[in-house]
């Protein structure tokens, strides 16, 4: 699921030319009059290379609010939020190229809000603000996506309103229609020609996936009344003479509420426990956390595996290198009966590994640091082998990645691995986690 | 009168003892001292012994290249010349360098056979040999079997042993043909004997390994970034064919087995004084044997914790330069 997060991430950044679906259903007198209405506010963004003045991402977006913001999705623009001096971002409004800067971002939600740098050029053009609903529609409402798939032109989408998303930690709207690759950013519209939400991914066949409105109109409100205030959450100073700009900072503050508020609530309540053979392991600590498993006996090395992995389905884009937010765990049970335990432990050494699930570069994160130890805590309770390892964030100081496995050493011919990875979560959150984590898995 | 065949570096070619206190050197079949030199004459070099003083006197017989002495400086000295030497004396005729003795001259210490000589020889026998590859076949196919006992590809991993013993024969045979150079004796087979003797050793630790990785973990993880026992071997092997197939005295010895160890050693320096490059996955090494062995101490959950706490630190220069670029 979250590889399919990260593919479907990139495929709407990279703007595949996949057929669109738009021109094929027949368009109802109600779409005409939809796009009639909205598509002098929609325009395809392009971010432009500087060095190259060649296009690196296209999306769409929508004039909003008085008519001088434009909204779109985040990871159209990270890029530019990266890396300000490499990049710009441009509409087109009628013959004219209008240079916009990103005034904010909500990294989470995955929006960004943009104002002309020439506020003059763009008011000359007046164009009309799309309005932003401020209620839910009703379960199967009809819907329109528009957005501008690269140099196709203006499309749209009819497709109906299926709710939240269910069991995610932070809200989406599932729309039954195909969101194109290239549409991100572009507004999805109700009958009454309100913007419901914005067309942020897909998940192949007519399932779209759509931020809500509302997180928009947060995000535009507690821009305009200056309110950049982290609710109590600070990042460290940065250190090495790195100094990020104040939207990057805004970014690193978003992460760790974000997971801050994950944590919070997957440690709110208790865990259930589940079998695993002779072990008890975790089972789905949150409805927003999905679980997995398959079991195997190999009969020519006479070993049985049995697998549980569990991971949160949300995950934050921050840039094309950096996809963070998740969390997992997992579980797997070895066993081998007919084996000698010094042959058992041999195989097993070389078996037990895990990888980090988030993707960090090497200019994103440093190395793990890792520390290492056999614990038990009484003769009653299981031994194992345990290592923690810990990488941090680069620009966002303050920020870790985690990383935990641990494997029994006392049953003679079967063990128990567990691991789990958080990312993007404070030291604080890391160490609560930890605490509460290493005393689960056991035996019978 | 002892008249002694030597090399450049002094070493001793062949010994002749006479009893007459006068001897003749050249290339004619009638002289007391044969000389195979085309640099030398039918009759080149007259010595006589005059017991009284305990002196030679070398005097040239007309010879077309007259001869040297090598003392601390080389004389040379010309057709018909003669010069007066003592025991222990040097000189040379054509390309061919004698030293003069008398029967009284002092010999160094009798060398004590060491422990190692008996351990060489008992190296060069076949059944060591064979004893030693017996061994080694023994403990790679019992690990490979340990590694995973169900395996049906025990014969096939296990045909690669077959392949230890070639790069043993061509190290020995590099080894016989130095001594060769040197003008010494050395035994192919010992060598190849050495060379598997460790092989086993290490075979024998790689076996033990988990065990010993398990319970001194920052010890093994000393001895693997430092490449300590890598150097040691290395040393090892090179001082023991330098002792059999070179007349290096020990400090050369040393100083030749040295050159390996410091490359190894260097090298894993200069790659540790670089630092690590960015890794996506965490380093460790998750270290598990069965319970038999676990003879290292636990310890608590609250102690480990309290551990982790030290590993959240600021990101490095490295990494923020890495980020800059």
């Amino acid at each position: 699921m979250k590889l399919y997060g990260i593919a479907l991430a990139s495929l709407l950044v990279l703007l595949t030319t996949s057929t669109l679906t738009a021109t094929e259903t027949p368009v109802s007198s109600t779409a005409e009059e939809i796009i009639e209405y909205s598509s002098s506010s929609i325009f395809q963004l392009r971010i432009i290379d500087r060095n190259s003045s060649s296009k690196q991402v296209l999306g769409s977006a929508f004039i909003i609010d008085d008519g001088s913001l434009l909204a779109t999705n985040y990871h159209v623009v990270s890029s530019l939020v990266q890396k300000p001096e490499e990049y710009k971002a441009v509409i087109t409004i009628g013959e004219e190229d209008v240079e916009f800067k990103v005034i904010s971002v909500d990294v989470i939600h995955d929006l960004a809000i943009l104002e002309s740098l020439d506020p003059k050029q763009l008011s000359k053009h007046n164009i009309k603000p799309l309005e932003l609903s401020k209620t839910a529609p009703h379960k199967g409402a009809k819907l329109f996506a528009i957005g501008n798939p690269y140099n196709i032109g203006l499309t749209i989408v009819e497709g109906n309103y299926n709710g939240l998303v269910d069991n995610r930690f932070f809200d989406q709207i599932h729309f039954s229609g195909a969101v194109n690759s290239g549409m991100s950013g572009g507004p999805t519209l109700d009958a009454n020609y309100e913007v419901v939400g914005i067309n942020v991914a897909s998940a192949g066949n007519q399932v779209g996936f759509l931020v809500p409105v509302d997180k928009l109109s947060t995000l535009i409100s507690s821009y305009q009344n200056g309110d950049r205030s982290s609710n109590g959450f600070e990042q460290p100073d940065p250190v090495n003479g790195i100094e990020p700009t104040d939207l990057q900072k805004s970014i690193g503050i978003q992460l760790q509420k974000a997971t801050h508020y994950m944590i919070d609530e997957i440690l709110s309540n208790p865990w259930p426990m589940e079998d695993l053979n002779q072990a008890t392991v975790v089972g789905s600590v949150h409805d927003a956390v999905d679980c997995w498993g398959n079991s195997d006996t190999n009969n020519k090395t006479k070993v049985t595996t049995i697998n549980k992995g569990c991971n949160s389905r949300d995950n934050f884009y921050v840039s094309r290198s950096l996809q963070t937010g998740f969390i997992e765990y997992e579980f797997s049970y070895n066993e081998a009966e007919q084996w000698p335990s010094f042959s058992f432990y041999n195989y097993m050494q070389n078996q037990v590994m895990a990888y980090p699930a988030n993707k960090a570069g090497a200019k994103d994160v440093d190395n793990y640091s890792c520390t290492e130890s056999i614990i038990q805590e009484s003769a009653q309770t299981i031994k194992k082998a345990v290592v923690y390892c810990v990488r941090p964030y680069i620009l966002y100081p303050g920020l870790f990645d985690s990383f935990y496995i641990a494997t029994s050493l006392d049953k003679s011919k079967a063990s128990i691995m567990e691991h789990y990875t958080l990312s993007a979560v404070s030291q604080e959150d890391a160490q609560r986690f930890l605490n509460h984590f290493i005393n689960q898995v056991n035996w019978k | 009168m002892i008249i002694e065949r030597i090399d450049r570096s002094g070493h001793i070619i062949e010994t002749h003892a006479y009893n007459s206190d006068s001897i003749c050197l050249g290339r004619n079949y009638d002289s007391d001292l044969i000389v195979r030199d085309l640099h030398v004459d039918g009759h080149q070099l007259m010595i006589k012994y005059d017991p009284e003083t305990e002196t030679y006197t070398v005097s040239d017989l007309n010879s077309t290249n007259g001869f040297s002495t090598h003392g601390k400086k080389v004389k040379k000295y010309k057709s018909g010349d003669s010069v007066q030497l003592s025991s222990g004396d040097v000189f040379s005729i054509g390309r061919t360098r004698f030293k003069i003795l008398n029967e009284s001259h002092p010999i160094p210490p009798t060398h004590i056979i060491s422990w190692y000589d008996s351990l060489n020889t008992i190296l060069s026998r076949r059944i060591t040999l064979l004893a030693i590859l017996s061994c080694i076949v023994l403990i790679n196919v019992f690990s490979i079997y340990m590694d995973s006992p169900f395996t049906e590809d025990l014969f096939k991993d296990s045909i690669d042993i077959i392949f230890i013993p070639i790069p043993a024969l061509i190290y020995g045979l590099i080894w016989v043909f130095i001594a060769r150079t040197q003008h010494m004796e050395s035994q192919l087979l010992t060598h190849i004997s050495v060379v598997l003797s460790l092989t086993l050793i290490a075979s024998f630790v790689t076996f033990l390994n988990p065990i010993l990785s398990f319970n001194m973990p920052n010890v093994v993880k000393f001895l693997n970034q430092s490449g300590l026992l890598g150097s040691l071997a290395a040393f090892i092997l090179i001082y023991w064919s330098c002792y059999l197939s070179t007349k290096l005295n020990r400090r050369r010895r040393i100083l030749v087995s040295l050159a390996i160890p410091f490359l190894i050693i260097s090298t894993l320096l200069i790659a540790q004084l670089k630092g690590r490059e960015f890794k996506r996955s965490p380093e460790y090494d998750m270290r598990m044997v069965s319970t038999a062995f676990q003879w290292r101490e636990s310890e608590s959950t609250e102690h480990f914790l309290s551990k982790t706490k030290l590993i959240y630190k600021e990101p490095t220069e490295k990494a923020v330069e890495r980020h800059k670029r």
